[in-house]
This record gives C-alpha cells, sequence and structure tokens, in this order.
C-alpha cells in the first residue's frame, strides 16, 4: 500500500480511535490513547489488507515541557511492504500501556529497555525484568530530559549550540 | 646469533664453540617483552582499528612477537580497546585478574582514557578504565591510527625492559577498588 492509501484505511478503520498526526519521512503516523491500544495493535496484525508483521523499533520519548511522555511504535509489513508510526501519550507520572510482545515477540526486549530507561510500566510483560543498566542500579531513570544522577556531569554551555 | 645483537653478552670462543654469559634480567626482559601475547578483547569502535586492522596483515602486530589470545590465563597484555560502562567495568576487572602476572595494560583511544565522546551528558560509561585497572602506557586518539598502538606497544617494550628481578617481589600492583 502507499502511504495515502495507508492512511485513509487507517483513518477508515478506527475512525476516532487515532489522530492523525505529520508524517515524518514520508512514514504515516498516528497517535493513539493508551486504552485503544490494544484493539488497533489487534487489527494492524490480523487485517489481511494491514497486515504488519514486524515491529522494527520501539523506544520511549519524553516531554518535560507538557508533562508527558510517551512510547512510539516503528510497525513495518514485511507482506505488504509499508511503514508506519504510532505513539501513545501518557502523563508523566506512572505512564502505563500495555505490553505489545504478544503481538510481535520482538517487543519483549524493547519494553524492557523502555521500561528501564524512561520508566514506562508495561502491563502484562512476560518478563519484566531490568536489561541494559548495572544490577545495583537505583538512581531513576536516565533517559528523562530531567535526570541527574551521581556521576552524571552536564555539558557545560559554549554558547555554541544553536 | 640473534640473541648476541639483542641483550648485553659477553662471548667467548672457546675450542668447538663458544661460551655467552649474560645477565638474568637482560634475557628474561627479552623475551618477555618480545613475546607480549594479548587479550583478545574489545569493547567498541577501537577493537576495530587498534585489534582488527592492526592485527591484519598491512599493520600486522605478529612483527613484534604479539599474537592475540582468546583466553586471558595465556595473556600478557590487555589492550583496552574502547568505551567501558560501568556495567563492563566489572567484568574488565575480573577478566584483568585473571591474566597471569607479569600483566600489562594499555588503554587505547579517549574513551579508555578518559570517557571520550561520552564524558558529558552520559550515564552509563566509565571515565576512565584507570579507575578499575592499573595502566601502563595511554594512546590517545579516537581512534588511535595503527601507527599509535604500535608506538604504544613499543613504548610498553621498553618499559618491560627496564623492569629487575629483584624487583618482582616488590610489584605489589595498585588495583584500585570499583565504585
Ligand atoms: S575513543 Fe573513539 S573510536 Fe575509540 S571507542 Fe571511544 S568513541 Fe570509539
Amino acid at each position: 500500500m502507499t502511504p495515502e492509501e495507508l492512511t485513509s484505511k487507517i483513518k477508515a478503520t478506527f475512525a476516532e480511535k487515532v489522530e492523525e498526526l505529520p508524517a515524518v519521512t514520508g512514514i504515516p503516523a498516528f497517535k493513539v490513547k493508551p486504552e485503544h491500544l490494544e484493539e488497533v495493535c489487534t487489527t494492524l496484525v490480523s487485517d489481511p489488507e494491514l497486515n504488519f508483521d514486524n515491529l522494527p523499533c520501539l523506544g520511549g520519548i519524553d516531554y518535560p515541557e507538557t508533562n508527558e511522555i510517551g512510547v512510539v511504535y516503528c510497525l513495518f509489513s514485511f507482506a505488504k511492504r509499508h511503514h508506519l508510526n504510532l505513539r501513545v501519550i501518557m502523563p508523566r507520572d506512572n505512564p502505563e500501556v500495555i505490553s505489545v510482545s504478544k503481538f510481535w515477540v520482538a517487543a519483549d526486549w524493547f519494553e524492557r529497555e523502555t521500561a528501564e530507561l524512561f520508566g514506562i510500566k508495561f502491563k502484562d510483560h512476560p518478563d519484566p525484568r531490568p536489561l541494559l543498566l548495572i544490577e545495583e542500579w537505583d538512581e531513576g531513570y536516565p533517559m528523562r530530559r530531567d535526570w541527574e544522577g551521581k556521576d552524571f556531569i552536564r555539558m557545560p554551555e559554549t554558547g555554541q549550540e544553536k | 646469533m640473534g640473541v648476541v645483537q639483542k641483550v648485553p653478552v659477553y662471548l667467548e670462543k672457546i675450542p668447538g664453540g663458544g661460551l655467552i654469559t649474560t645477565s638474568l634480567d637482560a634475557v628474561l626482559n627479552w623475551s618477555r617483552a618480545s613475546s607480549l601475547w594479548y587479550l583478545l578483547f574489545g569493547t567498541a569502535c577501537c577493537a576495530i582499528e587498534g585489534l582488527m586492522c592492526t592485527g591484519a596483515s598491512r599493520y600486522d602486530y605478529d612483527r613484534f612477537g604479539m599474537i592475540f589470545r582468546a583466553s586471558p590465563r595465556q595473556a600478557d597484555l590487555m589492550i583496552v580497546a574502547g568505551t567501558i560502562t560501568n556495567k563492563m567495568a566489572k567484568r574488565v576487572k575480573i577478566l584483568y585478574e585473571q591474566m597471569s602476572e607479569p600483566k600489562y595494560v594499555i588503554a587505547m583511544g579517549g574513551c579508555a582514557i578518559r570517557g571520550g565522546p561520552f564524558y558529558y551528558d552520559c550515564y552509563s560509561v566509565l571515565r576512565g578504565v584507570d579507575l578499575v585497572i592499573p595502566v601502563d602506557v595511554y594512546v590517545p586518539g579516537c581512534p588511535p591510527r595503527p601507527e599509535s598502538i604500535l608506538e604504544g606497544c613499543l613504548k610498553l617494550q621498553q618499559k618491560i625492559k627496564k623492569q629487575k628481578v629483584s624487583d618482582w617481589s616488590k610489584t605489589e600492583k595498585f588495583i584500585p577498588e570499583p565504585k
């Protein structure tokens, strides 16, 4: 499917459950509410025309200005050769979203990483252990923008940033 | 007669051969410096340059008698090639302790020396491998060219050649505590 066809197909299928975002590098992007994610993912996987069989990337995204935090899902279909980005935005304190590892197995480790670095809880995750940080880590969630740890050294302002 | 050119000797010809007198220090240091087997251990981009490119035929560690070993038990030299994260730091220390004495360490690249490009704004990188193990030679660069790391190896050979057998019992090396 071309990106335009995909956009109209998604809009027709999910109606007001999704909200269109500006496409990045030609890939259609949609915002999904956390409570609709399970239903949206089920359709994305099972619908024979959409057929999203692969999750190449899943990551966190932090917006301290609006006190929101999000998860980005980059989807790809080997069968139909089209891409789609989904974004789930949640309030920053105690964010929680369902685990999509029952739809895409690759999400297992991505979600472990995101949970540990951003502090996002993934409900019903099959193996919710930490993945990357040192074993005795207790300094919070380092990929949040306002994080500061014991050994953290912030880059001094040089006046050349912009 | 290679030995005669490399170490200071006293040579006396006797019928049917010759007698060589030399010091134990000279012979031991010469043999150690010429057979620095290094641990095959790379953690980031520097490993491409320092272990693979320099180990391949264009630059060639073998010229200095340096052969890679895949086990710390057989290695004399650890070339710390690459970024050491806090999580890896403990493993580096274990690998270092598994190597048998005498052992030497070359810290290669900005990362192993002081955290390199990850010094600022980073939550996971150890700022210098000398915080966990003692380092003999520092080779700066990001990454250092193969010529620099070979120069570092030659510097280490010079250092080894100055050691004395009588110092062995005294060489209690400083081993820092991990953070
Ligand atoms: S010093 Fe540079 S080349 Fe070497 S490991 Fe660090 S970032 Fe990579």
